[in-house]
């Protein structure tokens, strides 16, 4: 399959070469914005739109992934709702004049808003597309990319009806069974007692209750249920209701993109016509470039300056809690077990702490209970396999705070997230060891309390750096270390520009203060493409860099 | 019974052979004792047969790990048939055997296939550990194992036992006892070694209801007053073994520390008052009879729980259920956190992770890693019931001895306590597996058939 091709200069053309699409379109057709995204598009398009759809498709799904990192205990409504108006704020007037003027020439209403569906499906399917192209180059975008689509589907399957639903099963997961009047009878009140469990609203056990539609499915096909006990299991067959289809189809969705990206990634060379190469190649390679995936191996060579010596201070001044607490512990017990190992070692190498300098350091840490041979024997390898030296020889990431979150672990284990780990008393005390501001720690607390961790941490940064509220809230260690430097090394170099004002005496006390004030704003855009953009970029200035 | 009958033949046999040390008896045991044809007939699935469909390059594909002394693991073995892999264990004699999974090729050819080499099916297996249990049990620690604490790990079996096959339909389950302080899990269905990671980890965490620690308790997860009907099953089974075994076994509510541990659970500061004034009252009137005091407190402690909940619900004005939640589950909070199986996770989530094989001794204890019937668990004794590779040694002689004159016997072992462990592992999996594994070769026949007309129909 050919991708895209040109016929002259300035635009770019979808072509599909695969025989039947017309035929599936009508059904795909039926839901609006549901697209399981099996057509590619092929329609001549500008090079102007082709951009302007792609960064406008991305802004949506970036600023919806930091919406939910942010906010990670909202109702579906709630996501749903920021969707839309996000939606509203980057989709909206990008639809091409043609809509724009069948709306305006006084066509009937109906036809005016069939016409402008007809865009708004036209752009989903341009926009998915062409982001496809951009993120199925690495494994890592594939499952970015892959991560937020499948969200953002799932989201807009809820809206659904019951008849659309059906409808769109039919197409696309024959595989359910339909539970026959006599069967359902008996499991019935094992069914609600799965309900009542999973403290489902009296609302959803009257829905069906009064309208018992369940599917059976192989378990194997339901994992997702299977893992939070929220369905029924008997000699293998789970039994589905209508509404927890949701995650069926969703898996069905992520499974058909997934293959397709994976199928773009090998054939990626002949996506592009040869004349079009040159341009085209370089705009969509930038769409990524751009990325406003939170990234942060510029860390380690920025403040490079890590070693096992100077690690406890770095430690004591920068680490955000969940590492801290580990060194803490680590420090005291001279040992950790493999979870605290893991998480502290990648973090470590995450900060640009070289392997040479880690193995002594964790040697140093773990003497003298451990001697230094059986830490050889029993620690070092592991060390150099986190640094890629050993074994598969992956470059191993520090984990982000949902994966640190996610630990769990015995009473022996000190790793995962803090706020969530330890009690009140025990999480007032480590904070007020790193000289956090009383009331933010108050703050940090209530909000682990309500399962808010990520906030809580950043509500500690902010009592520890003495900074307004941030922005942007923790999302990974890395992150809050990021911060930590660069605020720290701004503060630095004020004082350095204002002991130097002050010493030349030339300015009055007054313009002293100003330059100490003004030198982190600067610093801060500088810094703020590398460690934090959550931004969207502005529209103009992409488009004039893509070009190129 | 034959487990009575097992243990007075360990107990005849006494020490064994007195001044053979574990390691020096290993090639004796791997020579005469370690049952190589079962694990292989096992661990074929029917691919050692004449059938048309059997693959026989099937078993060559299966990793095992050996472990040597001194720590030295040696991944990536594997061997073309029982012969082939009786000959290695001889001669290089490892303290352990892991079984991994069965690869796409052979383990010994990994780096000819590069990334087309990776693992295609593993039984799924899961593993619990007494250890795990530590802050909850008083009898000892670390790698500790005693009749007071194994009540916890035979109410793990018939929990996950009954589980695996009543709600996930799986048929061939063997379990095992470590050797040392646990038991492992393997389920042989052929379903159940094509699960993928993800579905691994589903059916780990289906049952995983105890959470880890927090705030110096054990964290589980049970939501609202309603038990899914499968923690339900789960803890009918709980709470009758608590008074019975459990409770009395562990001795959960003597001593000071242990009982307010145990009282942390109660959401009530007034309630954990009450509950403190009628154990003081219960030790003043010590006639209670010759019941342990324990389950004494534990009535008491219910009883209270149970009142409180009846005053909550005959309150004015509706019923505040976050108050009353907290209330209802909290008895069940207790049992739950004391003595629902707690899996290591990581174990069951992965296809290549690697496991120890039955029937392999272990380096320190010198017992032998014995299959154990889930019907029988309750009497199974893991302190003196589980032969050791020493006992083994010396029943052997004691054979030989009585077989004076007569020709040495190739199948010796028939004459020890192994006998006992491998007609527990025939019965358990291997008898029904050889009906399963036809089934699966006759599928794959009928498969070879339909692609065979389809190409006629071209």
């Amino acid at each position: 399959m050919q991708f895209l091709a040109t016929t002259k200069p300035g635009a770019a053309e979808f072509t599909s070469q695969l025989g039947g699409n017309a035929a599936r379109k009508g059904n795909e057709r039926m839901f609006s914005d549901l697209s399981m995204y099996n057509t590619p598009p092929s329609e001549n398009i500008t090079l102007e739109e082709f951009e302007r759809l792609a960064l406008a498709r991305l802004s949506v799904l970036k600023e919806m992934e930091a919406y939910r990192l942010r906010h990670a205990n909202k109702t579906e409504k709630e996501y749903l709702d920021k969707l839309n108006q996000l939606k509203q704020k980057h989709m909206k007037g990008l639809t091409s004049s043609a809509a724009a003027a069948a709306a305006a020439s006084g066509a009937s209403g109906a036809a005016a808003t069939s016409a402008q569906r007809e865009e708004e499906v036209r752009a989903d399917n341009i926009s998915h597309y062409v982001l496809r192209l951009a993120y199925c180059r690495t494994a890592e975008l594939r499952k970015w990319f892959l991560a937020q689509e499948c969200e953002m589907f799932r989201l807009k399957f809820g809206t659904y009806s019951a008849q659309e639903h059906e409808a769109f099963l039919s197409e696309h997961a024959p595989q359910y069974k339909p539970v026959p009047a006599d069967e359902l009878e008996s499991v019935m009140p094992d069914i609600m007692q799965v309900m009542r469990s999973n403290l489902e609203t009296r609302e959803a056990m009257a829905r069906v209750t009064a309208d018992p539609k369940f599917y059976k499915v192989s378990w194997t096909r339901v994992p997702e249920l299977v893992s939070q006990r929220r369905v029924l299991l008997r000699g293998g067959w789970a039994y589905v209701s209508r509404e927890a289809l949701a995650p069926l189809v969703v898996a069905e969705f992520r499974a058909g993109v997934s293959k397709g990206l994976s199928e773009m990634a090998r054939r990626w060379r002949q996506m592009f016509p040869a004349e079009e190469e040159q341009r085209l190649q370089p705009l969509v390679a930038s769409l990524t470039n751009r990325s406003l995936v939170a990234d942060y191996s510029g860390v380690a060579t920025r403040y490079g300056d890590v070693s096992a010596a100077n690690l406890p201070q770095v430690a004591a001044k920068h680490f955000p809690l969940c590492m801290g607490h580990l060194v803490t512990q680590l420090a005291a017990e001279r040992h950790l077990r493999h979870g605290g190992r893991q998480q502290l070692g990648l973090f470590l190498k995450g900060i640009g702490l070289p392997m040479e300098e880690a193995l002594l350091f964790w040697r140093s840490m773990f003497a003298p209970r451990c001697t230094g041979e059986a830490f050889d024997k029993q620690y070092a390898y592991n060390i150099r396999h986190n640094y890629g030296r050993e074994g598969k020889r992956t470059d191993y990431t520090a984990h982000k705070c949902t994966t640190i979150v996610g630990f769990s672990g015995g009473p022996g284990d000190h790793h995962g997230c803090p706020y969530r780990r330890l009690d009140e008393p025990a999480l007032r005390a480590a904070l007020g060891r790193l000289k956090c501001d009383d009331r933010k720690v108050e703050e940090a607390v209530a909000k682990a309390r309500d399962g808010h961790y990520q906030l809580a941490c950043a509500a500690a940064f902010e009592g520890v750096h003495r900074v307004p509220e941030m922005d942007v809230g923790i999302s990974a260690p890395l992150q809050y270390y990021a911060e930590s430097r660069r605020i720290c090394a701004e503060r630095e170099s004020a004082a350095v520009q204002g002991a130097a004002a002050a010493a030349t005496g030339a300015a009055p006390a007054g313009a002293g203060g100003e330059a100490g004030a003004l030198a982190p704003s600067v610093a801060a855009a500088d810094g703020g493409t590398e460690s934090r953009g959550v931004k969207r970029p502005a529209g103009g200035e992409s488009t004039t860099g893509a070009a190129r | 019974m034959a487990d009575t009958a097992k243990k007075q033949r360990v107990d005849q046999a006494g020490s064994g052979v007195p001044g053979i040390s574990v390691q020096e008896a290993m090639p004796t045991y791997y020579a005469k004792l370690f049952p190589t044809q079962h694990m292989v007939k096992w661990l074929a699935y029917g691919n050692d047969s004449k059938h048309a469909q059997a693959d026989s390059h099937f078993f060559n594909r299966r990793e095992f790990c050996f472990t040597l002394q001194g720590d030295i693991f040696v991944r990536y073995q594997a061997f073309k048939d029982g012969a082939a892999l009786q000959e290695a264990i001889m001669r290089r004699c490892p303290d352990k055997i892991d079984i991994g999974p069965v690869y796409s090729a052979n383990p010994m050819d990994r780096h000819k296939f590069g990334a087309a080499f990776h693992p295609v099916e593993r039984e799924l297996v899961f593993d619990i550990d007494l250890t795990d249990y530590d802050d909850v049990r008083t009898c000892g620690s670390g790698g500790h194992i005693c009749a007071k604490c194994w009540p916890l790990m035979s109410v793990a079996v018939k929990i996950i036992d009954k589980g695996l096959r009543e709600e996930f339909g799986f048929k061939h389950i063997l379990w095992v006892y470590s050797g040392r302080r646990g038991i492992h899990c393997w389920v042989c269905d052929p379903s159940a070694r094509q699960l993928t990671d993800e579905q691994r980890s589903a059916v780990a965490s289906w049952f995983a209801v105890y959470k880890g620690h927090e705030e110096g308790k054990a964290r589980v997860a049970l939501l609202g007053g309603t038990m899914h009907p499968a923690v339900e099953r789960a803890a009918g089974i709980l709470r009758s073994a608590w008074e019975q075994t459990l409770l009395p076994a562990q001795r959960l509510l003597e001593d000071g520390p242990q009982c307010e541990a145990l009282l942390r659970y109660l959401p009530e500061e007034g309630l954990v008052e009450t509950v403190r004034k009628k154990w003081t009252e219960a030790s003043r009137s010590r006639n209670a009879g010759n019941t342990d005091v324990n389950v004494v407190r534990w009535r008491a402690l219910e009883e209270a729980v149970a009142e409180r909940v009846r005053e909550e619900r005959s309150k004015k004005g509706g019923l505040n259920y976050k108050v009353l939640g907290p209330l209802e589950r909290c008895v069940d909070e207790i049992i739950m956190a004391h003595a629902y199986p707690r899996l290591d996770m990581e174990v069951s989530k992965k296809m290549n992770h690697l496991l120890k094989a039955p029937f392999c001794v272990h380096p320190k204890t010198g017992k032998v890693c014995v299959p154990l019937d889930p019907k029988a668990v309750d009497a199974f004794d893991p302190v003196d019931g589980v032969p050791t590779v020493t006992s083994l040694l010396g029943e052997l002689a004691a054979a030989k001895e009585a077989a004076e004159g007569g020709k040495p016997n190739p199948e010796a072992w028939r004459d020890t306590a192994m006998a006992d462990a491998v007609s527990v592992f025939e019965s358990c999996l291997l008898d029904g597996l050889a009906a399963s594994n036809k089934e699966e070769l006759t599928g794959r026949t009928r498969v070879a058939v339909a692609v065979g007309q389809m190409n006629v129909d071209f």
